[in-house]
Order: C-alpha cells, then structure tokens, then sequence
C-alpha cells in the first residue's frame, strides 16, 4: 500500500487525538482525591463566660442520660452564654455529694434521695411538669403482657425487679406497696435492685424477673414492647433540680430562668421525656409530705 | 489511477481507525469512570462502615469513664490495637479531643501529642471521608467520626487507610482498557485491510479491464464471474463499452462521410484547374483530328496527328487517373506510405492552380519520409493544407515544404508567403465550420478534418502564423516502419 505524506500525517493526527485523550483521562482517572465536606466541619467552639457543671443521678445508663440530658445543656449554653456540661456518677448519693462539695452547681436528683437528704442544706429549685403539667410522677408495678399477675396479690412467690434503692421507684413496692395489701418482701421469692430503670424493664421482659417496678414515664415508654402496668403509686412530687448552698446564684438564676422561660414543645423535642413539659419552681416544702410517707413507711 | 484506489484502502481504514478509536476511548472513558467512581465509593463505604463499627466501643469506653475510674488512655489504645489487627489496609486508629490533643493511637508514640487541624471539629454526627495525600503516609483514606452523644462530645475519631492500592487498581484498570482498545484498532485495522483489500481489488480488476480498452473499446480481458454488488458494476460497464463502442462507429462512419464529403469539396476546388487540363489536350485532339478530316491522304502528316491524339488522351488519362486516385474513398490504415510520393501526387493534381498563379514551389524533402497510415487520408490532409496555402499566396508567392524523419518521428511543413493567420484567428481554425473564405468558397470542414485524420494516426498538427507574415504548418507523425 503506498504510504503518501498527507496519509502519515492523518496516522500522526489520530495518534496525537488518541494521546491528548488518553493521557489526560490517565491522570483524570488516577486522582481519586476527595476533599472533606468543607460544611460538616465547624470553627472552633466560641469561649464560654464559664463552665457550669449540672449532676444527674444515674437513673439511667450513661448513654440514655447522654440522649436525654445533654440537649438540656444544649439549651442551657445557648440560653445563658455560659457551657452547660453534664456530671454523670455511679451512684445517686455520689450525685448528691457533688452538689454538696460545690462540684456540680446543681443535679438533676431524685424524689427519694432529695427527700432523705434535703436536710443537709439541699435546696429544690424545679420540679418537672408531666404530660398533664401536674409537678407529679407515679411509680408503676409492671409484668410481662402475659404474665398471670394481675393483683398485688399475686406477686406472692415472685421475683421482683426494682431500681436503684437510692430512688422513690427501688423502695415504693417494699415500704408501701406490700404493706398496703397486707403483704411483706419475705412474701415474695426475690426482691433485686438494678442501677437503672431500663435495667428493671428488660429484667421482666427476659423473664428473670415477674414483676418490676418502675417510673410511669419509663412504663410508657416501653408499652408496646410487652409489657403490662398493674398498679400506679399515688402521685409524687417529681424529681427535683436541686441546688446547694455552694451553688453560684448567679448561675443558678440564669439555670431557672432559661429552665423556666421553655416556649414550646419543639425546644424540649429531643429532651428526656420526664422534663419534656417544662418545669415550675419548686420548694422543699413541695416533698415535706413524701417525706412523711416515707419516714413512716421506713418506721 | 492506482493512487486514488489506494488513497480509497487508505481513507477507509483511516476513517474506520478514527470512529474505531474515538468508540473505543469514549467506552473505556466511560467504564474507567464509573469503575473509579464504584471503586472509591465502596472504598469510602467501607472505611465509613469499619469506622461505624469502632465508634460504639469507643463511645461505651467514654461512657464507661464518666461513671468510673479507669486509664482512658489505655483502655482505648488496647480497644484500637484490638481492632488494627482485624482490618486490611489500616494505617493508623486515633482519638483526638476537641482541644486536638490524641488520647488514643494505634502508634503509643502519639498519644499526648498534638495536632493542628480544624478536623477534630465536624460539625454534624455524620461520618465524613477523604482521600488525599499526606506526608507521611501517601496516599491515605481517612474518615472522620465524632465520639458523641446527642452534641455531647468527647472528640472525634479518625481512621485512615492505604488507599494506593485503589490507586494500583485503577492504574491496572487503564491500562487493561488502553492495551484492549489498541487490541482492537489493530484487529479491527487488520481485518478492514483485508476487506477494504478485496473490495479495491475488485475495483483494481475493472481498472485493468479499463485500461486494456483499446480505441476501438474492445478488450482482451473478461472480467471474473461475482456474485456481489461488483457484478453489478461490472455489468454496467460492459454496457457502457458496448454503448461506447457503438458510438465510436457511428463517429467513425460520420468522419468518413465528412472525409468524403470534405474530399468532394476539394475536388470541386480542383475541378476548373482538372478541366483546363483536360481541355488543352481536348483542343489538341480537335484541332488535329480537324486537320486529318481535312486532309485524310496526308498520311505521314496525319500519323503525327494520331500520335500527337494518343498524347493527349494519354495525358487525359493521366489526369483523371489521379483524380480517381484522390477521389478513392477507402485505403488501408496500414499501408506503408512515402509521403514525399504523396505530397508530389498532391502538387501534380494542383499543378495547373500552382502555374496560373505563377506559385514557386520548393521541395526539401528528406530521406525515409515513411509511415505506416491510410494514403489517401493522408494526400487529403496535404491537399487541404496545400489548397489553403495556395488560396492564401499571392500572383508570384512561394510555397515550400519540408519533410523530415528522426528515429521517432516524421515532420512535414508546409509554409506560404500569404497573408498569415492572426493570433485569434490560429485558435479557431481547426474548429469545424469555421472559414475566412466567402461563402460558397469552403465548407470551414477542411483543417478540422485534417486534425481529426493526424490525431487518429497518434500525430499533431500545429499553425505558426503572423498576420501578413505567411503561415507554416507543421505535421509531426510516429515514425511506424
């Protein structure tokens, strides 16, 4: 085949389009780099007035306190310029000393262990509104859905989940429960306390347990998942937000204030469901007759 | 001919390489893209879901450390170490805190040290990735995952992977697909050499055929049986040369009608120069058969009368025997002919026209005038150039003719003292139809037929003329001995 010079340079114009492709699509192909997406990452946190340190008794495990108390804080630190930051502890009386030796300004407390130590210069600041903005929870016996334990009667022989004994919901079946329908704990096969009320519900739902006791709003919380309430505790004042003598005022004002001024239910969305309905001020005064019932109970 | 039917192969395979390569480039193009974009998306898929794994027990140590009293530190350093063991292509785990300080890493070296990014501050709860080049590690693919709960934020977590092999993988990917689309232009050329090959064969055969046409359009070669389009064209060429062949009779038969008829007409420019001839041995003959009539018994006078009779009609005889001669419609295309015999023939018929206008005539004829043609078209050619030459000189004017012969050609020139031909006019004359005579003078057919008769024989003809100047005709011939 004759070969003229316009044909080699047709040759040589293919070969340089194949190579002015291929070259750039080699290095088009090879550069895998991505970049971090420029808007998930944020500028460094702006500086707070300070650090307020806020204890929550350990109700729960730490991560369902985390999901539940840290968008409180969330709202504190926006509301009051100063960082709100949570003070878990292993125990609720380990919460209650932090509030006492001024480490936490003020704790999320229990009904219970504010009531037995509201002496030593505790001061309850709020208390939590439930869904029918009463300031009042109720302890619940629950079973499994199933279960043949409809009465207090038939705890008999049972075993028995409850909270921690530092709390309203780990003493209620012992100290009043029983008593009331003329029973006592050595009527029962087993009373075990757990760290936390989650701990109680899937306890019963294993079925290591009969029955189990429990706050109202954890008992909601879990009423699709088996579970059965059998009896409801008279109301309680609700676990308090208690400050100290140590506690700054001045932190302790802004705290209230911004607890107290909740708008809507869209700020508290993703806030613990116990606190979830805002909160109205408290007094000591507020728990005198748990108090009472409670030193009676224990007599 | 044989160039363009290879610039045909050519311009086919180039064509087809091109579309080839472009199809080829934008396939491998578009499955290099989309193996990159499916490679690094999985790449980045796992490393997200290895991070997603790790952020639970990390995040569970850091709750674990807000209700009791342990070396942090340690605790996620065994966890990571755990977990580096476990996963291909990791380059290093490490826990940063907001303030940047590493609390865990998969090199103890590193914890307690510091790094200076705005990385350890991503602003959602979504891991975040990125491939990029660090110093240390080269190419890396490192995710980014906050240990959180609910804004509740311990630090973030990042877990970088070698990502050169992703790089090594593509690189073998392009090349493969490079190395195939050049498999294919080759074999795809290769095969269309051979195609485009047997095609321009085809046509490289009806060529052949071609151009083993003779004048005739007949041809020794017969083209081979196809069952193909070729057939096809090979058909409608036959009908062509048939067509061809048909017209050039017809051509031929309407020359030679021209010829004779352009013949007849120089015949008739003969005529009065033939019949002055004629006529002085006519009067001979009457006035000596006048003188026997009146004299019968004068039997030695009359006997010179007889003999001076036989001249005449000898000389008659003479006359219309060239004539005949000229007039003969057909010869042989192969005769050998001299034509310094020819031209003299020519002068003969023309001597009468040549003396009443006193015309000189030099002859420089040279040896071996010889070529092989038809005679007669030939003197007829002469006559015409001759006829004009002598119309076109003046009372006492000179015609001179040359011929001469090399190895290859014959040359004849007719030259004229005349009036010349002007510059347009020498573009014109070998026009048919086209005459400066008066009307009824010449037919405008006599150089248009000469051309026609040179050029059949493979000769020229050309005109090398002034006005005023006198005009020089030059013949050239193949010398055919």
């Amino acid at each position: 085949m004759e070969i003229t010079n316009k044909t080699y340079f047709r040759i040589l114009i293919i070969a340089a389009f194949f190579l002015v492709i291929s070259v750039p699509l080699y290095q088009t192909i090879t550069d895998i780099h991505v970049p971090f997406v420029k808007e998930e990452i944020s500028a460094r946190p702006i500086a707070y007035k300070d650090t307020v340190k806020i204890g929550v008794v350990s109700r729960f495990t730490p991560g369902k306190i985390y999901k539940g108390y840290q968008p409180i804080m969330d709202y504190l630190t926006k509301k009051t310029g100063y960082f709100f930051e949570l003070k878990l502890s292993s125990s609720y009386s380990a919460t209650q000393n932090g509030l006492l030796n001024g480490e936490v300004t003020a704790a999320f407390l229990g009904s219970y262990i504010f009531v037995k130590t509201m002496d030593k210069g505790l001061k309850a600041a709020l208390k939590p509104l439930n869904e029918n903005g009463k300031p009042f929870f109720r302890s619940t016996l629950i079973t499994k859905e199933n279960s043949n334990i409809f009465r207090p009667e038939d705890l008999r022989g049972k075993k028995i989940a409850v909270p921690s004994s530092e709390s309203f919901s780990g003493n209620w079946l012992q100290k009043i429960l029983l008593k009331k329908f003329g029973l006592s704990v050595k009527s029962l096969k087993e009373v075990q306390h757990f760290a936390y009320h989650n701990s109680v519900v899937r306890q019963v739902l294993m079925g290591n347990f009969d029955a189990g006791v429990v706050k109202d709003r954890i008992a909601r919380e879990f009423a699709n998942e088996g579970i059965r309430v059998i009896m409801y505790s008279d109301p309680i004042p609700g676990s308090p937000l208690v400050i100290s003598r140590k506690s700054n005022p001045e932190k302790v004002k802004l705290l209230v204030d911004a607890l107290l001024s909740i708008k809507s239910k869209k700020e508290t969305a993703n806030w613990d469901s116990e606190f979830a309905y805002g909160f109205v001020r408290a007094k000591n005064s507020d728990y005198a007759a748990l108090k009472k019932i409670i030193n009676a109970s224990e007599n | 001919m044989k160039k363009s039917h290879f610039a045909l192969r050519t311009r086919i395979l180039l064509f087809t390489g091109s579309v080839i390569i472009f199809i080829m480039l934008a396939t491998s193009a578009a499955i290099l893209f989309g193996a990159k974009h499916l490679l690094v998306n999985n790449a980045i898929e796992n490393a997200e879901n290895v991070t997603k794994a790790l952020e639970i027990p990390v995040l569970n140590e850091f709750l674990k450390k807000e209700t009791n009293k342990f070396s942090l530190e340690e605790e996620l350093g065994a966890l990571i170490n755990g977990y580096e063991a476990k996963v291909k292509n990791l380059i290093y785990i490490k826990i940063v805190d907001p303030q940047g300080k590493i609390i865990a890493h998969t090199d103890w070296r590193k914890v307690n040290t510091f790094e200076n990014d705005s990385l350890g501050l991503i602003h959602t709860g979504k891991i975040i990735s990125s491939i990029y080049n660090s110093p240390n590690y080269g190419e890396i693919l490192e995710t980014i995952a906050p240990v959180e709960i609910a804004g509740k934020r311990w630090g973030v977590m990042k877990i970088a992977f070698d990502a050169e092999d992703l790089i090594a993988r593509l690189q073998e990917l392009y090349f493969i697909l490079i190395i195939s689309t050049l498999l294919v232009i080759v074999s795809a050329l290769v095969i269309l050499y051979f195609i485009s090959g047997k095609l321009t064969r085809t046509l490289s055969e009806l060529v052949e055929l071609i151009d083993t046409l003779d004048y005739n359009f007949e041809t020794t070669k017969s083209a081979a049986k196809r069952t193909d389009e070729t057939e096809f064209l090979y058909s409608k060429f036959e009908e062509m040369r048939q067509r061809l062949q048909r017209s050039r009779n017809e051509l031929i038969n309407a020359q030679k009608q021209i010829y004779h008829a352009e013949k007849l007409a120089s015949i008739g420019r003969l005529a009065s120069g033939v019949a002055h001839e004629i006529n002085n041995p006519l009067n001979g003959i009457k006035s000596c058969l006048y003188s026997i009539e009146k004299n019968p018994g004068k039997i030695n006078q009359n006997k010179e009368y007889l003999d001076l009779i036989d001249e005449g009609i000898t000389n008659i005889e003479l006359i219309v025997k060239k004539l005949l001669g000229f007039a003969r419609q057909k010869g042989s295309n192969n005769e050998l002919v001299d034509i310094n015999e020819s031209i003299n023939k020519v002068i003969s018929l023309l001597e009468y026209r040549l003396q009443q206008k006193n015309i000189n005539i030099i002859r420089q004829f040279g040896q071996n005038a010889f070529t092989k043609a038809d005679g007669q078209l030939l003197q007829e050619v002469f006559m015409n150039i001759i006829l004009n030459a002598l119309d076109a000189s003046p009372e006492k004017g000179e015609l001179i003719i040359i011929t001469r012969s090399d190895e290859k050609e014959l040359e004849i020139k007719i030259a004229d003292n005349g009036e010349g031909i002007s510059v347009e006019e020498s573009d014109k004359i070998f026009d048919p139809f086209y005459t400066t005579k008066e009307q009824g003078k010449g037919t405008g057919l006599g150089l248009s037929v000469s051309l026609g008769i040179i050029e059949n024989l493979g000769g020229t003809i050309k005109v090398e003329s002034e006005k005023g100047k006198g005009a020089t005709f030059i013949i050239t011939l193949p010398m055919k001995n």
